[in-house]
């Protein structure tokens, strides 16, 4: 019995944590794209997607959102797919907005998109 | 919106497992009775290539819009690229080209790769194929800023006169015309070819141009000091970051109090249909909320989506979903059009017409889609095939001939008032003294027309979308199946 309330403290303080986590993830840029972070990036949108992408050189250097077509018909009733980037802690991640998926990106350094 | 998304889902998974069939033959029938269309989702990914055209027979019967204007042929006597290429209407139009001149397919590989918006490898030059045949021209007709072709200085109106060496102008051979492909069209980023071109001056020079994955800027040109207030935009495709920048050229126009605005989409092939009605209500404002922009109409089986109205807010393409958009609130605009000016935006003419907004023409008959398709995957192969048409306020969408300046010379669409004018490459685009600008001008204050010189494909020479790249005035992207194609071929 004597456990529970610094089970409970621990679990507060956890979640406090994760919060204050949640609180700090912002949205991000590429700072310093390279050769390695392009892969990165490229590797993560192909395997959100499961297709091969085609990127810029400077994706995702100039504001946190990337916005990436399938091939379009010329009356096309769709949507393209939307990825943004953010920033938690020293981690940049790309969270996949259609499914929410979030992918860590290797080799690569953010920083906060100022609004 | 959400239950026309909904619906669109539907209509989707219908076309893409089948139903509707008319028997309960098993997927591994090999007779065929004519009339009996077994579902085509019981043929589907069986790759023998009797199993594949009897997919593409059912799904035809299924989906198509012009289900019942096909012959119904035995589908063990052709290949299947031989076969697909029957399962169209034979029809022709008021003009005598082909009723469906967009039936093809395309590598499903290739089909679903995807690319960030707007990019795609190349060197950031527009061509434009003024004469596809020996002796052939090859134009540029815009560049993208901060793109190789800018790079090696070139602008519209150069001439491509060698590519690696090749005679761009007189060369026929299959090798030749393979290397001016090769060239001009690379796949890939980090190609390096050479050029010799000519420059609007007359200056004959060589450049060598590395292809790169290319960034689009798909609106260009926003002038806002025309003479008599008048405003101009050069729209170019209908990708998901042209709704940032129509929004950004709009509320410049907006600030600068435009009379009337000349809306430039002679090289514009379409794209995102939702990008052409955000458009067109910008333009209209007030006169569209609530109306009908376009209803989607399929085969009978199928029926229509109920009606799409003019969205008053950004659809989130690339702004933040559910923002105002801003409003010119015009009771009429110019358009300047060439035959590369197609589908979506067509509709953009279509639609404001049906609300009664005054559409003037200033250019070439448009290419004519009021169609579209949604692209049908099976063994490895990516099907398409007309689905729909798109009808405005007052249900018209019967301009398969396209729309034409009511003084075109020759086979024209549906007439539009306006002036006949062809593309003038000596004049920068937006500059007043270009001749589509200028005719749309002079249009503006006297109601009269120079004599007519826009180009009109003579009746029957629209056989189909691979043809139509040949022609002239086409436009040479690497966006679309239809444009990927090479365009240059032995004659």
């Amino acid at each position: 019995m004597a456990r529970e309330p610094a089970a409970a403290a621990a679990i507060a303080i956890l979640l406090l944590s994760a919060c204050a986590a949640a609180q700090t993830e912002v949205p991000a840029r590429i700072d310093h794209p390279t050769t390695e972070s392009r892969a990165a990036l490229a590797k993560a949108v192909s395997a959100a997607l499961n297709a091969p992408v085609t990127l810029a050189d400077d994706a995702l250097t100039r504001d946190s959102v990337l916005i990436v077509e399938k091939r379009r018909t010329d009356r096309d009733l769709g949507r393209p797919e939307r990825f943004q980037l953010v920033k938690a802690g020293r981690d940049c991640i790309l969270v996949h907005e259609g499914t929410g998926k979030r992918t860590p990106l290797a080799s690569t350094t953010c920083v906060p998109v100022v609004p | 919106m959400a239950a026309h998304r909904f619906l669109l889902l539907a209509v989707m998974a219908l076309a893409g497992c089948g139903g509707g069939g008319s028997s309960s033959s098993s997927s591994t029938a090999t007779g065929w009775v004519a009339g009996v269309f077994p579902p085509s989702a019981s043929f589907a990914g069986q790759c023998s290539m009797l199993a594949e055209n009897n997919y593409l027979r059912s799904w035809t019967n299924e989906n198509y819009l012009w289900f019942d204007e096909v012959v119904d042929r035995n589908p063990a006597l052709s290949t299947t690229p031989a076969y697909f290429d029957l399962l169209k209407t034979t029809a022709t139009t008021a003009s005598g080209n082909p009723k469906d001149r967009f039936h093809f397919t395309f590598d499903t590989a290739a089909w679903n790769a995807f690319s960030q918006s707007g990019v795609s490898p190349g060197y950031g030059a527009e061509l434009i194929v003024v004469a596809s045949t020996p002796p052939r021209r090859i134009v540029v007709a815009y560049t993208e800023p901060g793109s190789p072709a800018t790079g090696a200085s070139l602008a519209r109106g150069a001439e491509i006169l060698t590519v690696d060496g090749v005679d761009a102008v007189n060369n026929n051979t299959s090798s030749g015309v393979d290397m001016l492909n090769a060239g001009l069209f690379p796949d890939h980023a980090g190609e390096t070819h050479t050029f010799t071109v000519r420059d609007i001056g007359g200056t004959t020079r060589t450049v060598s141009m590395q292809s790169a994955n290319v960034t689009e800027t798909p609106v260009q040109n926003v002038i806002t000091n025309l003479p008599g207030q008048v405003g101009y935009l050069l729209f170019n495709d209908h990708i998901a970051t042209a709704e940032t920048e129509l929004v950004s050229a709009i509320n410049t126009l907006k600030a600068a109090s435009i009379t009337d605005l000349v809306l430039d989409i002679r090289y514009n092939g379409g794209g995102f249909l939702d990008i052409a009605g955000e458009l067109a209500y910008m333009i209209a404002g007030s006169s569209a909320v609530g109306r009908t922009f376009e209803q989607t109409v399929f085969n009978s089986k199928i029926g229509a989506f109920p009606p799409s109205t003019f969205p008053t807010i950004t659809l989130g393409f690339s702004l933040p979903e559910g923002q105002p958009l801003p409003t010119l609130n015009l009771p009429r605009v110019f358009v300047l059009t060439g035959s590369s000016t197609c589908s979506a935006s067509e509709s953009i003419i279509n639609s404001l017409r049906g609300i009664g907004v005054t559409v003037i023409q200033v250019g070439s008959t448009t290419c004519g889609k009021p169609y579209g398709f949604f692209p049908q995957d099976n063994c490895g192969t990516t099907y398409f095939s007309i689905m729909f048409r798109g009808v405005n306020a007052v249900g018209f969408g019967d301009y398969a001939d396209g729309f034409s300046p009511q003084n075109t010379v020759g086979a024209a669409g549906t007439q539009v008032p306006g002036c006949s004018v062809g593309d003038d490459f000596t004049h920068a685009l937006g500059d007043p003294a270009e001749a589509r600008l200028a005719a749309a001008l002079n249009y503006r204050s006297t109601s009269t027309c120079p004599a007519p010189s826009g180009f009109a494909p003579p009746s029957g020479a629209r056989t189909s979308v691979r043809a139509t790249l040949a022609s002239p005035g086409a436009a040479v992207k690497s966006r679309a199946p239809w444009r990927e194609n090479r365009l240059l071929r032995p004659q």
